[in-house]
């Protein structure tokens, strides 16, 4: 909610490289001059991130901090170019405002997921996984999982060991509840969140869960705050965190939890918007083939059409079965004493049956597989 | 500040039609939202209010498929709003009419903001009525030029500015009737209920403790029930062909929402033409028979309902009594084995309740075997959702006695 707008702070988003004069967006490796305009040239980025561990200290500001394992403890991590559309930029921008979770529907492969974690990579660099925490919900999730878990079996074996038990006491000799509470995401990303650092909290895909579990979150999303029956704390976040919350459409969501998001759908790019993404996830490509892959952008999405028409296969592709299918193509490329077996003629004949191979991972269901069998036939 | 206090509330009638048109809740504190947003300036402004547009997409757009219609609803609103601004700018262009009500200052404060501000509307309008009477309690000078005539024109030609630019009359979407397809899922949620199914993978405190303090040691946990929605809950039987053809799309996409989004994944599904007659047809196009008794043998008498969509008659109109009879005497058996292995018995009808009178729905409506029978096109499909809100009381009551 909006109450003082002085408080609320704006972290653009695309992020520039601080590394990289000029640019606009942390992926960008350079920047090139391009027809009198400057233009961003995205790579992927290689990160070495610390190894940490998530401490908790009722006294500390923020309360939820991470501190480093031990020293010199890194673990590596690739991370490839998002590019977002403007709408994807301007909601972003509001959502800051306007602090609300946003709602992201889209077709399979279309990006939802990754646009969390694009946020968090520019907004903190390497930094980005003490700032960003993924809550993936399993059909069987309760919304107290990412809130807390109480570690009731523990606690029941220490009541049974007796003095013998390991267990952390308060002055007084009291068993200490606090030691069997871990906190879950959405707490994490409560304690963490400050107005200069704003966390990051993905739930992923919402409607995999009981219909009911959003309305179980109501008021943790409406407040930011939540107590822990167990052992009485008082969770609550000290600036609101930046919520992407997706979703497959699978369930009808309730009306109580739409009302508090914003919503966008994601829709399948545009071939030019494509081809800056096919540039930026498969560097190289492009510049060795534009003709082939204009040839495949253009097939792929006759046949996206073609299967959206065709009922009996409902399977949707999107955005990543594009990159599967140039993916291996590229390699083929880049081997010195490779053949190149896809001309990119194969790409203009007629029919399903007449792709290449590996071009079949677009056939998702077994009556598309079959057709395609009588189609050869 | 309030935008709008005590007058016209920008864009209030957007909001109304996203209501009627598209069954998204009005939700007020989303308004309010809207309003602070662009009262704070963090909407930028641009000629064709683009991202203004964009704007109320994330507030309010809750399903893409309601986007090509939600676009022609925010057109029309944001022309008629475009409209009143430009008339009370031709106003004050005009000549600023003298006033000695607070509103006054308001006026002022119009193309002062305009330049900087990102929305220029929220402080410069004002209520029709105030327009209209603006001129004439004054008698300023001004007002020599002011001719009535001019401001009357102002609220009428803003609303056929409004409509003729952007709306088209086509419809853009298949929600095209008066309940759709969300109300439909909401609906058939509404008539969910659960059953346990084995044990589920988390741990039940309370029995685990109550166990160990039984055996005295831990043995192994006790598991919470896991549940899963009944799928003896929904039957449904379908009247297809003669007077039901128009209503083909509307019965198809009730078993559609039911058997979907609705929660009813297996509710078993028959088709019949006019009046069943021991059998009943798995496929719509009336073939696969099986025998009625055979059809509803996985129906409970506490908890399953049985739902008729047909017309009953209403459709033609026949208020022949003999046929009347004949037609009411040839679906009382089946009625009467629902009602012995049903707890409800509701018919849907497509047709709106003034045209049952003196048809064979009439009769059927006050069939003991029906529970209710309820028009479905009327008022949205809310009307049934009453229905079986009311007979669910009603049960509680009589159980409890």
């Amino acid at each position: 909610m909006i109450n003082k707008l002085s408080d609320i702070k704006i972290k653009p988003y695309p992020y520039p490289n601080p590394d990289v004069e000029g640019s606009s967006s942390r992926f960008a490796g350079s920047t090139v001059v391009e027809n009198g305009e400057r233009r961003d040239q995205l790579a992927s980025v290689e990160l070495i991130c610390d190894e940490v561990v998530f401490r908790y200290d009722a006294e500390a500001r923020p309360r939820g901090q991470f501190v480093k394992k031990e020293e010199e403890a890194t673990y590596k991590k690739v991370l490839t170019p998002y590019i977002p559309s403007e709408e994807l930029k301007e909601l972003v921008r509001l959502a800051q405002i306007i602090q609300r979770p946003v709602l992201l529907k889209g077709e399979p492969g279309s990006g939802k997921t990754q646009l969390a974690k694009a946020v968090a990579f520019e907004w903190y660099g390497a930094e980005y996984p003490q700032h960003f925490f993924e809550w993936h919900i399993k059909s069987t999730s309760k919304a107290v999982d990412g809130l807390y878990t109480f570690d009731h079996v523990a606690r029941l074996r220490n009541s049974q060991l007796g003095d013998k038990a390991d267990v952390i006491r308060d002055a007084d000799g009291k068993e200490d509840p606090r030691q069997y509470r871990s906190f879950g995401p959405l707490a994490k990303a409560f304690l963490t969140s400050t107005a200069e650092r704003p966390s990051i909290l993905l739930i992923d895909e919402v409607d995999k869960a009981d219909i009911d579990f959003p309305n179980d979150l109501l008021l943790e999303l409406d407040e930011l705050r939540f107590t822990i029956p167990e052992t009485g704390e008082l969770i609550e976040a000290a600036y609101p965190p930046l919520i992407f919350i997706t979703s497959n459409d699978e369930r009808e969501l309730p009306e109580a939890f739409l009302r508090r998001c914003l919503f966008m759908y994601i829709k399948f790019p545009d071939p030019d918007q494509l081809r800056m993404i096919i540039r930026a996830q498969l560097p190289g490509l492009m510049e060795a083939q534009r003709e082939f892959v204009n040839a495949a952008i253009t097939r792929f999405n006759e046949l996206r059409e073609a299967t959206a028409k065709d009922a009996a296969d409902n399977k949707r592709v999107s955005t990543s079965e594009l990159l599967d299918w140039l993916k291996p193509y590229q390699y083929e490329l880049m081997l010195p004493e490779a053949q190149r077996r896809i001309g990119t003629n194969d790409l203009k004949k007629e029919g399903l049956a007449e792709l290449p191979f590996y071009y079949h991972a677009l056939l998702k269901t077994y009556a598309a597989y079959q057709r395609e069998k009588e189609e050869k036939e | 500040m309030k935008p709008g206090t005590g007058e016209r509330l920008i864009f209030w009638p957007f909001f109304e039609r996203l209501e009627k048109e598209l069954s998204y809740e009005r939700w007020l504190d989303k308004y309010r939202l809207f309003q602070q947003a662009l009262m704070s300036g963090a909407i930028p402004y641009d000629e064709e209010w683009r991202s203004f547009r964009q704007f109320c997409k994330f507030l309010y757009l809750q399903d893409h498929r309601d986007e090509a219609r939600f676009d022609e609803l925010l057109d029309e609103a944001i022309a008629r709003e475009k409209a009143q601004l430009l008339a009370l700018w031709e106003q004050i262009a005009a000549g600023k009419p003298t006033k000695k009500d607070p509103d006054d200052t308001k006026v002022e404060e119009g193309p002062k903001e305009e330049p900087t501000e990102t929305q220029p509307r929220p402080p410069v309008s004002r209520p029709a009525e105030a327009r209209n009477t603006i001129p004439t309690p004054e008698p300023a000078t001004e007002m020599k030029y002011f001719h009535p005539e001019f401001t009357l024109q102002l609220p009428e030609t803003s609303p056929t500015e409004a409509g003729a630019p952007t709306g088209s009359h086509y419809l853009h979407t298949d929600e095209y009737f008066p309940a759709n397809r969300r109300e439909m899922v909401k609906s058939w949620q509404y008539l969910r209920r659960k059953e346990r199914t084995g044990s589920s993978s988390r741990i039940h405190i309370p029995k685990t403790v109550k166990r160990i303090a039984k055996e005295g040691v831990f043995v192994q946990p006790e598991y919470e029930d896991a549940y899963a929605n009944r799928q003896d809950i929904l039957f449904l039987f379908a009247d297809v062909r003669g007077s039901m053809t128009p209503f083909h799309e509307l019965t198809k996409r009730l078993i559609i929402t039911a058997k979907g989004e609705g929660g009813h994944r297996r509710a078993p599904t028959f088709f019949f033409q006019n009046t069943p007659l021991e059998y009943l047809f798995r496929a719509p196009n009336l073939t696969d028979p099986v025998p009625m008794k055979q059809a509803i043998h996985r129906a409970n008498r506490n908890i399953s309902y049985a739902f008729i969509i047909s017309d009953a008659g209403a459709a033609r109109g026949n208020d022949n009594r003999d046929q009347i009879e004949k037609r009411v005497q040839l679906i009382r058996p089946f009625l009467q084995l629902l009602q012995a292995h049903m707890a409800y018995v509701i018919w849907l009808n497509p047709m709106p309740m003034h045209r049952w009178r003196g048809t064979a729905a009439e009769v059927i409506a006050n069939e003991p075997a029906v529970t209710a029978m309820v028009p479905v096109l009327e008022e949205g499909i809310y009307n049934y959702q009453d229905v079986i809100r009311r007979i669910i009381k009603y049960k509680q009551l009589t159980m409890d006695d």
